[in-house]
Protein backbone atom coordinates (compact mmCIF):
# COMPACT_ATOMS: atom_id res chain seq x y z
CA UNK A 1 0.00 0.00 0.00
CA UNK A 2 1.34 3.30 -0.87
CA UNK A 3 2.54 5.83 1.65
CA UNK A 4 0.11 8.36 0.83
CA UNK A 5 -2.72 5.72 2.27
CA UNK A 6 -0.62 5.07 5.27
CA UNK A 7 -2.30 7.96 6.96
CA UNK A 8 -5.40 6.00 6.88
CA UNK A 9 -3.97 3.24 8.79
CA UNK A 10 -0.80 4.35 10.63
CA UNK A 11 -0.34 7.74 10.76
CA UNK A 12 2.18 6.81 13.80
CA UNK A 13 5.31 6.06 11.37
CA UNK A 14 5.28 9.38 10.90
CA UNK A 15 4.08 11.52 14.14
CA UNK A 16 3.88 10.08 18.08
CA UNK A 17 4.56 11.82 20.85
CA UNK A 18 3.07 15.59 22.25
CA UNK A 19 2.81 16.13 18.22
CA UNK A 20 -0.08 13.58 17.64
CA UNK A 21 -1.70 14.26 21.06
CA UNK A 22 -1.77 18.10 19.73
CA UNK A 23 -3.28 16.51 16.79
CA UNK A 24 -5.29 14.36 18.58
CA UNK A 25 -6.79 16.05 21.05
CA UNK A 26 -8.18 18.88 18.45
CA UNK A 27 -9.82 16.29 16.89
CA UNK A 28 -11.23 14.59 19.41
CA UNK A 29 -12.21 18.05 20.83
CA UNK A 30 -14.06 18.73 17.90
CA UNK A 31 -15.72 15.04 17.89
CA UNK A 32 -17.14 15.69 21.53
CA UNK A 33 -18.49 19.28 20.71
CA UNK A 34 -20.13 17.79 17.09
CA UNK A 35 -21.10 14.46 19.23
CA UNK A 36 -22.99 16.70 21.88
CA UNK A 37 -24.90 18.86 19.66
CA UNK A 38 -25.52 15.22 17.45
CA UNK A 39 -26.30 13.99 21.20
CA UNK A 40 -23.97 11.31 21.16
CA UNK A 41 -21.33 10.56 23.82
CA UNK A 42 -18.03 8.53 23.06
CA UNK A 43 -15.96 6.08 25.61
CA UNK A 44 -13.50 3.80 25.29
CA UNK A 45 -14.73 2.42 21.65
CA UNK A 46 -17.83 3.09 22.14
CA UNK A 47 -20.32 5.09 20.88
CA UNK A 48 -23.73 5.63 22.36
CA UNK A 49 -26.79 7.87 21.11
CA UNK A 50 -28.04 9.52 24.36
CA UNK A 51 -30.56 12.10 24.33
CA UNK A 52 -30.52 15.12 25.98
CA UNK A 53 -26.91 14.96 27.30
CA UNK A 54 -24.78 17.46 28.80
CA UNK A 55 -21.65 19.17 28.31
CA UNK A 56 -20.17 17.50 31.58
CA UNK A 57 -21.43 14.11 30.63
CA UNK A 58 -19.94 14.34 27.14
CA UNK A 59 -16.84 16.18 27.89
CA UNK A 60 -16.02 13.20 31.07
CA UNK A 61 -17.47 10.39 29.23
CA UNK A 62 -14.57 11.02 26.25
CA UNK A 63 -11.85 12.12 29.00
CA UNK A 64 -12.49 9.40 30.84
CA UNK A 65 -12.38 6.75 27.87
CA UNK A 66 -9.27 7.90 26.65
CA UNK A 67 -7.42 8.48 30.18
CA UNK A 68 -8.30 4.49 31.25
CA UNK A 69 -7.25 3.40 27.93
CA UNK A 70 -4.03 5.53 28.25
CA UNK A 71 -3.54 4.39 31.67
CA UNK A 72 -4.11 0.36 31.01
CA UNK A 73 -1.90 0.40 27.66
CA UNK A 74 1.08 2.54 29.77
CA UNK A 75 1.24 0.19 32.57
CA UNK A 76 1.33 -2.98 30.00
CA UNK A 77 3.79 -1.54 27.79
CA UNK A 78 6.08 -0.89 31.13
CA UNK A 79 5.43 -4.70 31.90
CA UNK A 80 6.41 -6.74 28.58
CA UNK A 81 8.17 -3.79 26.57
CA UNK A 82 11.18 -1.76 26.55
CA UNK A 83 11.98 1.84 25.85
CA UNK A 84 8.68 2.95 26.25
CA UNK A 85 7.47 7.03 26.20
CA UNK A 86 4.32 7.68 28.26
CA UNK A 87 4.05 11.02 25.67
CA UNK A 88 4.31 8.03 22.32
CA UNK A 89 0.88 5.99 24.21
CA UNK A 90 -0.40 9.31 25.19
CA UNK A 91 -0.21 11.04 21.42
CA UNK A 92 -0.63 7.71 19.40
CA UNK A 93 -3.69 6.63 21.83
CA UNK A 94 -5.74 10.09 21.36
CA UNK A 95 -4.85 10.51 17.48
CA UNK A 96 -6.28 6.90 16.83
CA UNK A 97 -9.22 8.35 18.02
CA UNK A 98 -9.71 10.24 15.03
CA UNK A 99 -12.15 7.94 13.17
CA UNK A 100 -14.81 8.81 15.46
CA UNK A 101 -14.92 12.41 14.17
CA UNK A 102 -16.70 10.49 10.52
CA UNK A 103 -18.89 9.23 13.49
CA UNK A 104 -19.98 12.44 15.40
CA UNK A 105 -20.91 14.17 11.99
CA UNK A 106 -23.21 11.30 11.38
CA UNK A 107 -24.49 11.54 14.74
CA UNK A 108 -25.14 14.84 14.23
CA UNK A 109 -27.29 13.90 10.98
CA UNK A 110 -29.05 11.04 12.36
CA UNK A 111 -28.49 10.97 15.89
CA UNK A 112 -32.02 12.50 16.45
CA UNK A 113 -33.65 10.53 14.46
CA UNK A 114 -31.93 7.40 15.58
CA UNK A 115 -32.98 8.11 19.16
CA UNK A 116 -36.80 8.13 18.26
CA UNK A 117 -36.50 4.72 16.95
CA UNK A 118 -37.06 3.02 20.52
CA UNK A 119 -37.77 0.04 21.51
CA UNK A 120 -41.88 1.20 21.91
CA UNK A 121 -41.44 1.53 18.07
CA UNK A 122 -40.35 -2.13 17.24
CA UNK A 123 -43.45 -3.10 19.78
CA UNK A 124 -46.45 -0.96 18.71
CA UNK A 125 -44.88 -2.10 14.87
CA UNK A 126 -44.21 1.70 14.16
CA UNK A 127 -41.21 0.84 12.43
CA UNK A 128 -41.10 2.39 8.74
CA UNK A 129 -38.61 1.22 5.95
CA UNK A 130 -36.39 4.44 6.44
CA UNK A 131 -36.29 3.68 10.02
CA UNK A 132 -34.71 0.34 9.10
CA UNK A 133 -32.77 2.13 6.39
CA UNK A 134 -31.40 4.23 8.89
CA UNK A 135 -30.62 1.79 11.38
CA UNK A 136 -28.71 -0.72 8.66
CA UNK A 137 -26.71 1.91 6.86
CA UNK A 138 -25.77 3.70 10.83
CA UNK A 139 -25.01 -0.15 12.00
CA UNK A 140 -22.91 -0.72 9.16
CA UNK A 141 -20.81 2.35 8.66
CA UNK A 142 -20.42 2.29 12.45
CA UNK A 143 -18.75 -1.08 12.36
CA UNK A 144 -16.27 0.05 9.67
CA UNK A 145 -15.21 3.00 11.80
CA UNK A 146 -15.20 1.01 14.51
CA UNK A 147 -12.82 -1.97 12.91
CA UNK A 148 -11.08 1.05 11.66
CA UNK A 149 -10.18 2.60 15.01
CA UNK A 150 -9.04 -0.56 16.23
CA UNK A 151 -6.77 -1.03 13.98
CA UNK A 152 -5.36 2.68 14.43
CA UNK A 153 -5.34 1.96 17.94
CA UNK A 154 -3.12 -1.28 17.74
CA UNK A 155 -0.80 0.08 15.71
CA UNK A 156 -0.40 2.78 18.25
CA UNK A 157 0.19 0.30 20.85
CA UNK A 158 2.57 -1.40 18.40
CA UNK A 159 4.90 1.41 17.12
CA UNK A 160 4.98 2.34 20.84
CA UNK A 161 5.84 -0.70 22.41
CA UNK A 162 8.20 -2.51 19.25
CA UNK A 163 6.12 -5.42 20.50
CA UNK A 164 5.59 -7.67 17.09
CA UNK A 165 3.63 -10.96 16.40
CA UNK A 166 1.16 -13.50 19.09
CA UNK A 167 2.94 -11.40 21.50
CA UNK A 168 1.52 -7.88 21.12
CA UNK A 169 -1.69 -9.37 19.49
CA UNK A 170 -2.47 -10.97 22.81
CA UNK A 171 -1.47 -8.44 24.70
CA UNK A 172 -3.07 -5.72 22.43
CA UNK A 173 -6.43 -7.66 22.97
CA UNK A 174 -6.04 -7.98 27.16
CA UNK A 175 -5.40 -4.18 27.03
CA UNK A 176 -8.41 -3.21 25.56
CA UNK A 177 -10.45 -5.97 27.35
CA UNK A 178 -9.52 -4.54 30.40
CA UNK A 179 -9.66 -1.23 29.13
CA UNK A 180 -13.29 -1.63 28.08
CA UNK A 181 -14.35 -3.18 31.79
CA UNK A 182 -12.73 -0.41 33.93
CA UNK A 183 -14.23 2.07 31.80
CA UNK A 184 -17.81 0.27 32.30
CA UNK A 185 -17.13 -0.08 35.57
CA UNK A 186 -16.04 3.85 36.30
CA UNK A 187 -18.88 4.82 34.65
CA UNK A 188 -21.71 2.96 36.65
CA UNK A 189 -19.46 4.06 39.55
CA UNK A 190 -19.55 7.42 38.93
CA UNK A 191 -22.80 8.41 36.76
CA UNK B 1 30.00 -1.78 -0.35
CA UNK B 2 31.48 -4.43 0.98
CA UNK B 3 29.43 -7.38 -0.45
CA UNK B 4 28.26 -8.99 3.10
CA UNK B 5 26.21 -12.30 2.01
CA UNK B 6 27.13 -14.87 -0.55
CA UNK B 7 24.95 -13.96 -3.74
CA UNK B 8 24.98 -18.22 -4.33
CA UNK B 9 23.08 -19.00 -0.97
CA UNK B 10 22.57 -15.77 1.02
CA UNK B 11 24.94 -17.22 3.75
CA UNK B 12 27.30 -14.80 5.52
CA UNK B 13 30.20 -14.40 3.72
CA UNK B 14 33.80 -14.40 5.42
CA UNK B 15 37.35 -12.61 4.68
CA UNK B 16 39.45 -14.83 3.14
CA UNK B 17 42.47 -12.85 2.21
CA UNK B 18 43.99 -9.19 2.91
CA UNK B 19 46.82 -7.67 1.07
CA UNK B 20 49.31 -5.10 1.85
CA UNK B 21 49.06 -2.56 -1.04
CA UNK B 22 52.29 -0.69 -0.11
CA UNK B 23 54.56 -4.49 0.08
CA UNK B 24 52.00 -6.79 -1.30
CA UNK B 25 52.16 -9.35 1.78
CA UNK B 26 48.74 -11.44 1.73
CA UNK B 27 47.32 -12.25 4.91
CA UNK B 28 45.18 -15.72 4.24
CA UNK B 29 42.54 -17.65 6.22
CA UNK B 30 38.79 -16.93 7.08
CA UNK B 31 37.78 -14.00 9.18
CA UNK B 32 34.34 -13.28 10.54
CA UNK B 33 33.31 -9.64 8.89
CA UNK B 34 33.14 -7.02 11.58
CA UNK B 35 29.37 -6.71 13.21
CA UNK B 36 29.07 -3.38 11.75
CA UNK B 37 29.80 -4.91 7.89
CA UNK B 38 27.59 -7.54 8.27
CA UNK B 39 24.58 -5.43 8.46
CA UNK B 40 22.70 -4.46 4.96
CA UNK B 41 23.32 -1.48 3.69
CA UNK B 42 20.80 0.49 4.87
CA UNK B 43 21.53 -0.24 8.94
CA UNK B 44 25.09 0.81 7.93
CA UNK B 45 23.59 4.36 6.68
CA UNK B 46 21.28 4.51 10.07
CA UNK B 47 24.13 3.71 12.44
CA UNK B 48 26.27 6.45 10.45
CA UNK B 49 24.01 8.67 10.06
CA UNK B 50 23.21 8.32 14.37
CA UNK B 51 26.46 9.09 15.03
CA UNK B 52 26.74 12.17 12.95
CA UNK B 53 23.11 13.48 15.00
CA UNK B 54 25.31 12.67 18.31
CA UNK B 55 23.24 9.95 19.25
CA UNK B 56 19.87 11.89 19.71
CA UNK B 57 16.90 9.96 18.25
CA UNK B 58 15.14 13.36 17.92
CA UNK B 59 17.62 14.34 15.00
CA UNK B 60 17.27 11.32 13.56
CA UNK B 61 13.73 11.47 13.41
CA UNK B 62 13.48 14.76 12.34
CA UNK B 63 15.85 13.84 9.51
CA UNK B 64 14.38 10.76 8.15
CA UNK B 65 10.88 12.36 8.40
CA UNK B 66 9.80 9.66 10.99
CA UNK B 67 8.16 9.53 14.11
CA UNK B 68 10.52 9.24 17.44
CA UNK B 69 8.80 5.86 18.37
CA UNK B 70 9.43 4.63 14.86
CA UNK B 71 12.92 5.38 14.80
CA UNK B 72 13.69 4.42 18.01
CA UNK B 73 12.18 0.46 16.74
CA UNK B 74 14.57 0.36 13.65
CA UNK B 75 17.41 1.30 16.03
CA UNK B 76 16.16 -1.82 18.62
CA UNK B 77 16.21 -4.37 15.37
CA UNK B 78 19.81 -3.13 14.41
CA UNK B 79 20.60 -3.89 18.10
CA UNK B 80 19.10 -7.29 17.81
CA UNK B 81 20.75 -8.01 14.92
CA UNK B 82 24.47 -6.72 16.41
CA UNK B 83 23.70 -8.79 19.44
CA UNK B 84 22.61 -12.03 17.05
CA UNK B 85 26.07 -12.08 14.86
CA UNK B 86 28.17 -11.07 18.36
CA UNK B 87 26.83 -14.41 19.70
Amino acid sequence: MSNKWKWVYNPFEKVAGWKAFGIGIVILSITTIVGYFGDTVFYGISVKVVPNITWILAISLQALGLAVTVAVMYIAALLFAKHVRFQDILGTVTLSKYPLILMSFLSLAFGRKLASIDIDKFINNEVTFSDYSLLLVFGVISIILLVWSITLLYQAFKISTNLKGVKCGVLFAVVMLISEIITYVLITVIY
Amino acid sequence: MLPYLCPGCQSQLKVKSLSCKQCGTEVIGLYDLPALARLPQEDQTFILNFVKCSGSLKDMAKQMGLSYPTVRNLLDEIILKITKYEQ
